[in-house]
């Protein structure tokens, strides 16, 4: 049995001497951020895992170019992010919805049902997938629109409207699925 | 809006990979394991047309079996009934002969 050191720095230094227990510490510790990211995006279990496993195994093979606990966090998400943009743009079967024609939204609306968590995440994965990582890295991550355009590499203001025609299109499409 | 968005973080809480996915991670990284690779699609269209290519061989060697099977159980038969059918001509050809050999033992005693 593996079993992760407390010290994030001391573990980053333990894995990078090579200890197999210290790096599985670390991955134990983001599994669940790095898989998720992947989860949401791709919404299939084997390409999500894969996608995280690839993304670990990526680091390991970059451990010394890592700095601290928050910069491995930072350029994990990083990684990921990447991937999953990458596998979607390989993947151009997929219709995504078109947040062109989506106005943005002008009006907030009540009414909380945790029944309609999966409806809307399967909604959230029919986005494209630029406006799609912003939306799982705004509500999954808790990311503020700046960090998003950081690790996504695109302007602020392409965040925001970009974040604000999804959350538009996703209200809409919710609107007509629940009135089905 | 608020509403709406927390809905959002509800729907976009973080999720576990499978058990024992931290340990197999760091024994790949170490070589101790290779990389599981199951995901691609092409990789499962390819083992599924394999999969099909598999049955439909299969599956034509066994119908030309049978069909063999039956050919050769049809010719045994056949061989069975003209065996038979020859057999019965042989003992009417025998029985024949007897008639005769009776007839030209008569005529040769009569003269």
């Amino acid at each position: 049995m593996l079993t992760a050191t407390a010290d994030p720095v001391l573990s980053l230094s333990q894995a990078v001497a090579g200890d197999q227990t210290a790096f599985a510490g670390i991955v134990r510790e983001h599994q669940a951020m790095v898989y998720s990211i992947g989860w949401h995006f791709l919404r299939d279990r084997a390409m999500a895992e894969e996608m995280a496993q690839d993304v670990f195994l990526h680091l390991y093979r970059n451990l010394g170019s890592i700095e601290s606990a928050r910069h491995l966090t930072h350029w994990l998400r990083k990684v990921a992010t990447h991937r999953c943009i990458d596998q979607a743009r390989r993947r151009k079967l997929v219709r995504w919805s078109d947040l062109e024609h989506v106005r943005e939204p002008v009006a907030a609306e009540s009414g909380r049902d945790p029944m309609l968590a999966g409806l809307l995440a399967r909604l959230v994965a029919g986005l494209p997938p630029k406006p799609r990582m912003m939306v799982i890295l705004r509500y999954q991550e808790d990311l503020e629109p700046a960090e998003i355009a950081d690790l996504l590499e695109i302007p602020l203001g392409t965040v925001k409207s970009g974040l604000h025609r999804a959350l538009a299109l996703l209200r809409s499409k919710m609107e007509k699925e629940t009135v089905q | 809006m608020n509403e709406f968005e927390d809905q959002l973080r509800e729907a976009m809480h973080r999720r576990e990979p499978g058990p024992g996915f931290a340990g197999r991670v760091a024994a790949m990284a170490t070589g101790a394991r290779k990389p599981v690779r199951r995901s691609n699609p092409v990789w499962r269209w390819a083992m599924a047309a394999a999969a099909a290519c598999l049955m439909m061989v299969t599956g034509v060697q066994e119908y030309r079996r049978h069909q063999g099977e039956q050919a050769r159980r049809q010719l045994l038969l056949a061989l069975q009934i003209t065996s038979e059918k020859l057999s019965l001509v042989d003992r009417q050809l025998e029985k024949v002969e007897g008639i005769v050999q009776g007839i030209m033992v008569d005529e040769r005693t009569k003269q």
